[in-house]
């Protein structure tokens, strides 16, 4: 029997194009939310639940009075490690980095679970900044084997549809040769 | 306009693959509109394209709209890309009657060895039979619909995007099959009457409503999530709650009643017509055109394929624009080995005069990092490549005229034994002398490697370096056994007809197989160098580069290129066995756990020299056993199954079983080392260049020694390689132990101890993937 190659570039190509190592997209749960003198701001989280490695916080800014949406606001949030009061990570939440311009995005690299707090530090318009604390559960890394298990328990699919197929056609010749004698 | 309208109308979300899938399957939906248009098929009319762009438009609109990004702001929002996906886009799809034009607009090599394969396969027929049934599709739209909408499940998919995407795949595909039932695409339809799609569509509706009626009238939120968000447009919860439920029925109810209304209508046509010649029954003007189109289409694939019946089934390398001629040109190979040579210089050069530090000279990076990874993407992609532009095979023609002596090659050593001794000498070596951090050593290698070859070329007949003596050219030919293309005859009835056999022979085009293969018996490319010897000698131009790859030399029955069959040939049995382990232990000797083992042991047996110890690792390891292990299994497999094969036997017959699994495992750890240390080549390039000040050797370059990201896919890349690999052993497997037999009890037994014996393999690649691995060649050691 001669398998075409086209069949294997396919499977190849699927592969290829398939990126593994998505990112994480804006939104996930909402961790915080509250209120400045000028604005409701609303904190969400991703991924879900929260775990070690990197993480999307995204930031919802609205009028405090009118819940209209508003936008370039100067915002950083600032993670403060378990045990620790000065913060480890820092970054500008921008709308470049959300898919949603509704949203003010930033990514950060968390090394080691625990309790975190985040400050989050919000230009108002008149005034200095405002500053929320809030704390952030992290879970720890998830197992790497369990993080692949889709990887490595990939093969049952083929396996599986090649014994049901030859179990198939094993019956149906089964049949077709009683039928004949 | 308001921030929040603002924000709408500038949130279109780009997801270039499914863009891609979708613009493709318009595209291929387009092309066999036009072509079956063309062969008169008027079914295909210019409102059915209409449909079936606007269903690929709608799933598009759905998933990459601002409506996405606010799914998760509005349920509202959520429940109108929900809307989409199962009532708007799946009926528009079946309305184009896209089966036909999708099979017709593909290429045509895809569609004769893919699709056409798949759709005739028993169990794909009996699945989409099953899902054709009213009560499984049915079943299976209202079980989906109400399974997602579950608080908890809508809750993850509201968090995760993984899961919302799963819950928008499972919903299309759901609404896919429950829509086909009701629109009845020709020309695959139903046996059953279409007068059963009114009560289906009635109890879609009921469910419908019923669920839709939930969610409006409710005073209870049901998914919490919508509670935690920020409210746009001022909408409250529950009142978004209300509009989704309102929308969700309004949209099925109106897609319900139109459904009706296109059944009550096809109903309505088939009124009495002329009748059907000998049974009494009129057939429906509806069923009457697609017999006309189906006649037509059956007269045209016949006459295509009377005027295609002479032309190759496979796909020929050769016939490629430029390509093709430029590697059938006589100068190709010896450009390609020039090329080679002048790097083996560079690199013995470097080895020997350069500085010993690794990660900066280029005979300590670009044999072990570069040669090897790129040596296995070659052996996967295409084929034997490298012993195509082999460099020490240049000098073969001065070699043969100094000497003259054209001796024949012992008869004693003509078999891959003298081959597997000296595999096994490197693997040790490498170890041993750490060869990958001696570039001294490397360069010596090669040297090495260039006096063998031109001493055995010399004095010996024909290609005997390559044929008995090459470790990598061993390596080489095992390995492009799953290799996708082989240098092959195009038709046999051509070779039937010859009376020359100048491809082995040699004629006045050229000279023969040098490796003693004759091309109409060869399958495979075992002991094949790609040296294109035989398809420039061949006078009928019969000889191409064809893309397959042939399962038949898996089976007891194959290599007839080397006169032997399989289950005769212990000493390729021992060849692969060998290439097979040493894939595996090459890999874990590089492992933190390994290391720190063989670092204990040491330090428990100080009298014990390194090389030593692990020279006894090696041996067992490599050699012992494996073939221990091959031995039980072989007995195993043959007491349960009853052969009447020696265990011997049964070992030979089935060691082609670790090939893939082997293959996996080199492609997987030589590409770990190409894809993370590339930047090393630059690093020793630029240092050597800059030692006859030709080039700065700076920091950047500098850098590049280091060891580079682990990206985050080279793991799943690793194990993919591995599924590969497993499947394709499983695959060998079972191929070999149902030769001699149809699928049975028997053949289950003798198959299953190999089974174990690749999923043990497989598990050991695994572990040694997540393993810290020595970035061997790099200046950082790390995992």
């Amino acid at each position: 029997m001669r398998i075409p190659v086209w069949q294997i570039v396919v499977v190849a190509a699927v592969w290829f194009t398939f990126d593994p190592g998505g990112l994480l997209a804006d939104g996930g749960r909402v961790c915080w939310s509250g209120v400045s003198s000028a604005y409701r701001l609303t904190v969400f989280a991703e991924p879900v639940p929260l775990r070690q490695g990197r993480i999307d916080l995204s930031l919802f800014v609205q009028d405090f009075e009118e819940l209209t949406h508003v936008s370039g606001v100067k915002a950083t949030f600032a993670l403060i490690p378990p045990g620790s009061a000065t913060p480890l990570l820092e970054a500008e939440a921008t709308r470049s980095n959300a898919t949603n311009p509704l949203f003010q995005a930033a990514s950060l690299i968390v090394p080691f679970s625990g309790r975190w707090q985040v400050k989050l530090l919000v230009a108002e318009p008149e005034g200095p900044f405002y500053s929320a604390i809030f704390p952030l559960e992290v879970a720890p890394a998830q197992d790497p084997v369990w993080k692949m298990a889709f990887w490595i328990a990939l093969p049952v699919v083929p396996i599986s549809w090649f014994v049901i197929r030859q179990l198939v056609h094993s019956r149906d010749a089964h049949r077709s040769k009683n039928g004949r004698s | 306009m308001s921030a929040e309208w603002q924000a709408f109308w500038t949130s279109w979300q780009f997801d270039a693959w499914l863009t891609l899938a979708l613009v493709l399957a318009a595209l291929i939906y387009l092309r066999g509109w036009l072509r079956l248009r063309q062969r008169g098929a008027r079914r295909f009319s210019p409102w059915r394209l209409a449909a079936f762009l606007l269903g690929v438009t709608t799933v598009g609109l759905a998933t990459q709209s601002p409506i996405e990004p606010f799914s998760t702001l509005l349920l509202q929002m959520h429940m109108l890309q929900h809307v989409l996906l199962m009532f708007v886009a799946p009926p528009l799809v079946w309305m184009a009657d896209p089966e036909l034009p999708l099979l017709v607009g593909l290429p045509k090599v895809l569609r004769r060895h893919l699709a056409v394969p798949i759709l005739r396969d028993p169990l794909v027929r009996w699945v989409t039979h099953l899902l054709a049934h009213p009560a499984v599709a049915l079943g299976l739209f209202v079980v989906t619909a109400w399974t997602w909408h579950l608080p908890a499940l809508y809750q993850a998919a509201l968090t995760s995007q993984t899961w919302h995407q799963v819950e928008h795949a499972s919903f299309f595909l759901a609404a896919i099959v429950f829509w086909r039932v009701v629109i009845g695409p020709y020309p695959n339809r139903s046996t059953l009457s279409r007068w059963i799609v009114l009560p289906y569509l009635l109890v879609a509706g009921l469910q419908g409503t019923v669920f839709s009626g939930l969610l409006t009238f409710s005073d209870r939120l049901y998914y919490p999530h919508y509670e935690t968000v920020p409210r746009l447009w001022n909408i409250a919860p529950l009142d978004d709650q209300a509009i989704a439920g309102a929308l969700m029925w309004f949209s099925g109810s109106v897609a319900y009643l139109l459904a009706v209304a296109w059944v009550a209508a096809e109903l309505w046509n088939e009124t009495p017509q002329p009748q059907m010649a000998g049974t009494g029954r009129r057939l429906p003007a509806g069923v009457r055109e697609r017999q006309k189109t189906a006649l037509r289409i059956s007269k045209l694939r016949t006459a295509t394929k009377k005027s295609t019946r002479a032309s190759p089934e496979v796909w020929d390398c050769f016939k490629l624009p430029f390509v093709g001629a430029v590697l059938k040109s006589k100068a190709f190979r010896p450009t390609m080995q020039t090329v080679l040579l002048l790097l083996a210089a560079l690199i013995v050069i470097d080895g020997l005069w350069g500085p010993q530090a690794t990660s900066l000279n280029l005979a300590g990076v670009t044999p072990w990092i570069h040669w090897r990874g790129l040596l296995v993407i070659g052996l996967v992609v295409a084929g034997n490549l490298f012993c195509m532009a082999c460099p020490f095979t240049l000098p073969r023609s001065l070699a043969k005229t100094l000497f003259r002596t054209n001796w024949n090659w012992p008869g004693w050593l003509r078999s891959k034994w003298l081959s597997v001794a000296l595999l096994i000498v490197f693997f040790w070596a490498y170890e041993a002398f750490a060869l990958w951090d001696t570039p001294w050593w490397t360069a010596w290698i090669v040297v090495g490697y260039f006096v063998a070859s031109f001493a055995v070329d010399g004095l010996f007949r024909d290609a005997a370096f390559c044929k008995y003596v090459c470790p990598i050219g061993q390596f080489n030919f095992v390995q492009s056994i799953f290799s996708p293309l082989q240098v092959a005859v195009r038709d046999g009835n051509v070779c039937h007809t010859c009376d020359t056999k100048d491809c082995i022979r040699g004629g006045p085009q050229g000279s023969g197989c040098n490796m003693e293969l004759f091309q109409p018996q060869k399958t495979g490319n075992l002991d094949c160098t790609f040296c294109l010897d035989c398809v420039h000698a061949c006078p009928h131009e019969n000889v191409g580069m064809l893309a397959f790859v042939d399962s038949g030399q898996l089976t007891a029955g194959g290599m007839p290129s080397t006169q032997v069959r399989w289950y005769r040939r212990t000493d390729v049995a021992a060849l692969l066995t060998i290439l097979a382990s040493a894939a595996f232990v090459n890999a874990a000797w590089m492992v933190e756990p390994v290391v720190r083992l063989e670092e204990q042991v040491q330090a428990e047996l100080p009298l014990i020299s390194r090389p030593v110890l692990v020279s006894l690792g090696m041996v067992l390891s490599l050699a012992v056993i494996p073939a221990v292990v091959l031995l039980a299994v072989a007995a195993v497999s043959r007491w349960w199954s009853g052969s009447k094969r020696g265990v011997l036997e049964t070992a030979t017959q089935f060691a082609m079983v670790l090939v893939p699994l082997a293959l996996a495992m080199w492609t997987a750890h030589y590409t770990f080392h190409l894809f993370t240390s590339a930047g090393t080549l630059w690093a020793a390039g630029t240092r050597m260049l800059s030692d006859y000040h030709l080039a700065t050797f700076g920091d950047a370059a500098l850098a590049c020694a280091c060891c580079g990201d682990v990206f985050s896919w080279i793991l799943p890349w690793e194990i993919l390689c591995l599924d590969v690999g497993l499947c394709g052993s499983l695959y060998v497997a079972y191929r070999i132990a149902v030769a001699d037999d149809q699928l049975s009890w028997t053949v289950v037994k003798a198959w299953t101890p190999w089974a174990a014996l690749s999923t043990g393999l497989f598990v050991t690649g695994i572990w040694i993937f997540f393993q810290p691995m020595q970035m061997r060649g790099t200046m950082v050691l790390g995992g």
